[in-house]
Formats: structure tokens, sequence, C-alpha cells
């Protein structure tokens, strides 16, 4: 059995899926807001090489 | 100068119908993760994904609107099953959550990776979603293709989301230009 906690991940990401008028939208559950509200933009540059640096450190 | 327009005839029929950014949703599966994070993959489609993690970071920055990125809960469980440490790792978690929605398909179920990208996929177009479902992989051949439901690999998706996204909506700042050519000078051959 895996031991990923999916309830860390899950409760780290408030978004979810509602039904509104036939389709499916992603809405921020805690503030109703739509997608493009997100949360904290990493800081600028490569996000990509942003995160392969700060695995690469914890590795 | 190439026009959009002969941008978008270039890129094939079946891509016509998605190029409305906002008619479209993208499901990752986990041998994207594993070419983000590993460089797991040919080295054009782990560029790709490169660029278009940027891209959609940089977009994001902007406080543009970008496509619904969706990875099923299943697909980061099949990552830890392989002994991929790095999916219980906070800064991993966090950069995910930046530009993706995590979704559990069923509690009571545990799929595999790709089943679960599979069931989300059809789950959506069932529901009757009306969004185009674009499941971006490296292994195009193990999802059916359906009138909605369109797998495809990053290199593909690469160029129609620069057109969605910053071209076709003039967007194409100095920084979007410089994550293009980071990555996209690096790229050989054809984008299929």
């Amino acid at each position: 059995m895996a031991k990923l906690n999916k309830e860390k991940w899950l409760s780290s990401n408030t978004f979810e899926f509602e039904k509104t008028d036939g389709e499916f939208v992603a809405i921020k559950s805690e503030t109703g807001s739509d997608l493009t509200l997100r949360k904290e933009i990493m800081p600028d540059g490569s996000f990509t090489k942003y995160i392969h640096g700060k695995l690469k450190k914890k590795s | 100068m190439v026009s959009v327009k002969d941008l978008i005839s270039a890129l094939g029929e079946e891509l016509h119908d998605y190029v409305n950014k906002a008619n479209t949703v993208f499901i990752f599966d986990e041998t994207i993760i594993e070419a983000w994070i590993e460089e797991k993959g040919d080295k054009e489609q782990v560029l790709s994904i490169f660029a278009l993690i940027d891209l959609i970071i940089d977009l994001l920055r902007q406080k543009q609107y970008v496509q619904p990125i969706i990875i099923p809960i299943d697909v980061l469980l099949e990552l830890e099953k392989k002994g991929k440490s790095y999916v219980n790792n906070k800064e991993f978690i966090d950069a995910i959550n930046t530009f993706a929605l995590i979704k559990e398909i069923n509690p009571d179920k545990e799929y595999t990776g790709g089943q679960s990208v599979s069931e989300l996929a059809n789950l959506l177009e069932k529901q009757g979603y009306s969004k185009t479902i674009v499941i971006l992989t490296l292994k195009k051949d193990r999802y059916q293709k359906t009138e909605k439901i369109i797998p495809l690999k990053p290199s593909r998706i690469l160029l129609t989301f620069i057109l969605m996204n910053c071209w076709a909506g003039d967007l194409m700042t100095e920084d979007l230009k410089r994550v293009y050519q980071t990555w996209l000078g690096k790229i050989s051959g054809n984008n299929s």
C-alpha cells in the first residue's frame, strides 16, 4: 500500500470542481473565485530550474 | 512573416478545435512529472515540458488565464510506489500546487497513474464537460482518442500552447521570448 499522505496533498490544494450551467469549472472553495486565483507564484526566472535546484539540495 | 493563421494551419486539423484556450483542459500523467523532475525520456519531449511549465508559470505571474491543469492523486501515488521520494517533498508539493489542480477520482479505489488519467477524462466526457480534454503524456498510445479526449506528447502541444496563450493574444513579452528561446533553441526535429 502506498504511503503517500493523500490528505496532505488534497488539503494543500483548495481548488474544487463545481457544476455551473451544465459545465464543470474549477473554483477556489474558500472564496468561490475562479481559476485565475492561484497560490503564490515562485520567484522570477525559469521555474523548472528553480525546482530542480531546490530538489537537488534536498537529495 | 508567418501569420498566426498559417501557424495554426501548420499544426494540423486535429488541433484546430482547441486553439481557443477557453475550450481546453489539460490532464498530466506520471510520465510528464518524471520528464519534468527527473529529465526522464526523449530529450525533445523533456525540453518541451520544461518550456511548457515555464510558460505556464510566466503567464500566471502576469495574471493571465491559463487552461485548467489537472493531476489525479493516483498519478502521485504511482510515482511514490516507484520510489520517487520527491513526491512527498514540500518544495515539490508547492511547485505542483502553483499551477495544477490535484484531484481524487474515487476515494475508495486506487488506480494506476494511467488508469486514473483515463478515468478522469472519461468521467468528464460522460458528464457533458464541454471543453476538449488534452491528456499530456509521453505514452500517447495507452490512451484512447475520442472526439473530446486527445492524448498528446509535450512537443506536440507546446506550439499550440504558445499560440493559444502568447502569440494569438499578443502576449509574447520579452520574458516569454526568453523562456521560449532558452528551451526551444535546444529542441531539434519535428513536432510530432
